[in-house]
């Protein structure tokens, strides 16, 4: 027996060798200007932004669908955008806001309508390339994501050995999903002067108001602690493409007049665009679907009456990625 | 839980840890019960919650067949013990289908049926564990076999977890025995396990997957695909299937012996055989067998006239259809392979046995030999799109089209387009099958030092690893 624990050791700690320079390649590769980074710049952010703040939490069409300057401009206090992927999930999104949450803020969530169904409540691939790149994200980790994220845990080492494949063979990839596309709130601009892709190829699809009750009751229990602490919530629903609306349009009805009930939260007015408005998926905006979409959001808080023009921005501390003037 | 997990890969070693750190053999079948439950738990607690009802109604119906001496009391016991496991299997696995059919057929005769619909999901594994109840039933029935009177030895026999979900489906004459005696640790049958497992992962994740991927787009607009298309498809559903099943098999049976234990084996290089009757001795041998010893030879076997022995086959063969799955389609894929076994059974021809070498020893065969492997594999390929498609009529459009065709240059270049690297790949595994078909697998360098045999593992590892899909699909074989 002890002769083969002590092969079985040595072969899977020279396996962890390879693991650990696998990984180093790819970090110094490509992981530290990987988009996912983003997430460390934006937890910096929420750290060191004084309350009371703007926090904007939720998936992609947040980082590419704000112009938090603007929201900051006009509404007197410091944004931080936390958007970043819907793949990670609702529970890894408020987890992080949550922790931060303090007297005075306002948290417009935004969540992106595939984690409010049932069943899939982040892409697990995503969130393990998330986790191997910032480590620290494990920190707002449900002890629930677990056994999920080791079932589908095979795919990360095949995910750092393609693209290490890809980047020797033809260099780093072109694509706009780079960490430097970040601003200093959060948002990402990465893509403003590509134009229109049409939203891509794939279609939102939204869940039915029965299939989100579980999503309701996380958000519902967000909102409870966010009031506790005395902060507000209310519910910007993702901007979609006009089509996509149309064809569901009675199923979206449904599905946030039932999140209002059963959450007790606002949930502003949803911004119905042309898919002309969309960069590469239906959550993607261009620069005009952004500016419309803050325009929204912007009358929406105001209507709400729950932040004044009286209060002062704060200044904003930079990250190491700030990219000022943008 | 499923094997291609890195939820299982830290389940097994702490099993492994708490298993040989156990002295005592009853509290070591204790840990292996209990890890079997918690590993078929994690699908469905309820459905742990049926196998444990199931499996302890057949441990108390061996243990009423030896008290009872009558025949008729006997006969009871056996029967009750086949209402039980067998009615549980057909509740789950064929109230639909039966209740389908019955529906069609009432509507043929004018009578309008609205049959009670049943929305169960299928027990994952039942038809393994059941199978292996009742050969236990049987056996002690036929007196072949002493009741066992230990709860937990039963228990380890029917939910032994490697072999739990998929199998091999071990007779209790085999396994139980195991669980009766002391293991000892035994180096190089744990190696040995340890290569079972890598090569089997190999299978399923660089190999069953990928080749899937194309079977599935194939197979998915079967209407419309042209002809090489569907030939590439058929081609790599057989290879998808083979590298599925008889991956899990290898992960069983060399999981199996990191514990003590010897796993029967499942397959024996199958597309090397020379005949349909000699594929089925290659080919899911633990179910093979199986029906071959409790349902064909029951039935008189070769024995008899030419109608009876005709009758034993077929009826053997639908059965075996029928068990992998609630449909016409594996009734008609159970009958073809039935009817391709006939005449080399009632020609009397004495069967090749499954530990002899496929395709001959010979390392380059000659040409009749290839013939007649080729054409094997060729008429178990043209099987395989009856188990692939979902209906008859689907089977029948893709069959239709694989014949008529158009088969241009440009159609066989598209269709090759998705496997210009699998199928290179697909070549050198088969290389590697033909050169190591002596022995059970491929993974056997004894002679080679070890630097060298740890960096060949090595790469066999990561390149399981670059080749598996970002979702790894779940075993085909689940399903049944």
């Amino acid at each position: 027996m002890k002769r083969f624990l002590r092969d079985v050791g040595a072969f899977l700690a020279l396996q962890v060798v390879v693991a650990v320079a696998v990984e180093t390649a790819y970090h110094r590769a490509l992981g530290a200007h990987n988009y996912m980074a983003a997430f460390e710049d934006k937890a910096k952010l929420l750290e060191t932004t004084p309350p009371p703040r703007i926090l904007l939490v939720g998936g992609s069409s947040l980082a590419f669908g704000v112009n938090s300057a603007a929201i900051e401009r006009a509404l007197g206090r410091p944004v931080v955008n936390l958007g970043l992927h819907a793949g990670l999930g609702l529970d890894l999104a408020l987890r992080q806001a949550e922790r931060s949450l303090a007297q005075g803020d306002l948290v417009v969530l935004s969540p992106e309508y595939g984690p409010l169904g049932p069943g899939l409540p982040f892409h697990t691939v995503t969130l393990l390339h998330q986790l191997a790149i910032v480590p620290s994200a494990a920190r707002d980790l449900h002890v629930s994501s677990v056994p999920r994220l080791l079932d589908g845990g095979l795919g990360l080492p095949r995910q750092r050995l393609t693209a290490l494949w890809d980047y020797v063979r033809v260099g780093r990839p072109v694509s706009v999903y780079w960490r430097e596309g970040f601003n200093r709130r959060g948002d990402f601009l990465g893509h403003l002067d590509s134009g229109s892709l049409g939203g891509g190829s794939e279609h939102v699809w939204v869940p039915t108001a029965e299939l989100a009750t579980d999503a309701c009751a996380r958000l519902g229990r967000f909102a409870r602690r966010a009031r506790e602490r005395g902060a507000e919530v209310l519910i910007a629903p993702p901007p979609i493409p006009a089509d996509d609306r149309e064809r569901q349009s009675e199923t979206i009805a449904r599905f946030w007049q039932a999140v209002t009930q059963r959450t007790g939260l606002r949930v502003l007015e949803d911004v119905v665009l042309p898919r002309s408005r969309f960069f590469d998926s239906g959550y993607h905006l261009t620069r005009q679907g952004r500016r419309q979409h803050t325009g929204s959001i912007l009358r929406g808080v105001r209507a709400a009456g729950v932040v004044t023009r009286d209060a002062p921005a704060a200044p904003v501390a930079s990250p190491r990625t700030a990219q000022p003037g943008r | 839980l499923t094997f291609t997990t890195l939820t299982f890969l830290l389940f097994l070693p702490v099993v492994f840890a708490l298993y040989w750190s156990t002295r005592d053999q009853r509290r070591r079948n204790l840990v292996l019960v209990l890890a079997s439950y918690f590993f078929y738990a994690w699908w469905d607690v309820r459905y742990a919650a049926l196998m444990a009802v199931a499996s302890f109604v057949d441990f108390l119906a061996a243990i009423g067949l030896e008290r009872v001496r009558s025949p008729r009391g006997r006969r009871a016991i056996l029967y009750t013990s086949f209402a039980c496991s067998l009615g549980l299997l057909g509740f789950f696995k064929y109230f639909g289908f039966f209740a389908e059919n019955a529906r069609a057929l009432a509507a043929a005769v004018g009578i309008t049926l609205t049959p009670f619909e049943l929305n169960v999901v299928l027990p994952v594994g039942i038809s393994f564990y059941t199978f292996q109840t009742l050969s236990y039933v049987i056996d002690v029935y036929r007196g072949e076999l002493p009741a066992t009177h230990d709860v937990v030895e039963y228990m380890a026999y029917v939910s032994f977890f490697p072999q739990l979900v998929a199998g091999p489906i071990e007779r209790a004459g085999h396994l139980l025995p195991q669980f009766q005696t002391r293991r000892v640790f035994d180096y190089q049958q744990a190696r040995e396990g340890l290569h079972y497992m890598a090569w089997g992962f190999f299978k399923k994740l660089a190999l069953a997957d990928n080749l899937g991927a194309v079977a599935d787009a194939a197979f998915g607009a079967t209407a419309t695909a042209d002809a090489p298309t569907l030939a590439v498809g058929t081609l790599c559903f057989a290879f998808q299937i083979y590298c599925d099943f008889s991956a899990y098999s290898d992960i069983a049976v060399g999981c199996a012996r990191l514990f003590g234990v010897q796993l029967m084996r499942n397959f024996a290089y199958p597309y090397f055989s020379q005949s349909v009757a000699e594929f089925w001795r290659r080919w899911h041998i633990s179910l093979s067998t199986w029906f071959r010893d409790y349902v064909y030879v029951p039935l008189g076997g070769g024995r008899g006239g030419t109608l009876q022995r005709v009758r034993n086959v077929m009826v053997t063969f639908l059965l075996s259809g029928l068990w992998h799955g609630a449909s016409w389609n594996f009734v008609v894929w159970g009958a073809l392979n039935g009817l391709a076994v006939l005449p080399a059974l009632l020609a009397g021809r004495k069967a090749r046995p499954a530990s002899d070498v496929p395709g001959g020893e010979s390392l380059v065969p000659g040409p009749v030999v290839v013939a007649r492997m080729l054409g094997t594999f060729l008429f178990v390929c043209l099987t395989w799109v009856f188990f692939r498609t979902r209906t008859i009529a689907e089977a029948w459009t893709a069959l239709r089209r694989l014949v008529t065709g158009p088969w241009t240059g440009a159609g066989l270049s598209a269709a090759l387009e998705p496997v210009q690297f699998l199928f290179p790949l697909l070549a050198l595994f088969v290389l590697a099958e033909w050169l190591a078909r002596r022995h059970w697998h491929p993974l056997r360098w004894p002679a080679l030092p070890r630097p060298l045999r740890w960096t060949a593992y090595s790469v066999l590892v990561w390149m399981t690893l670059a080749l598996s899909r970002a979702e790894v699909g779940a075993f085909i074989y689940f399903q049944f």
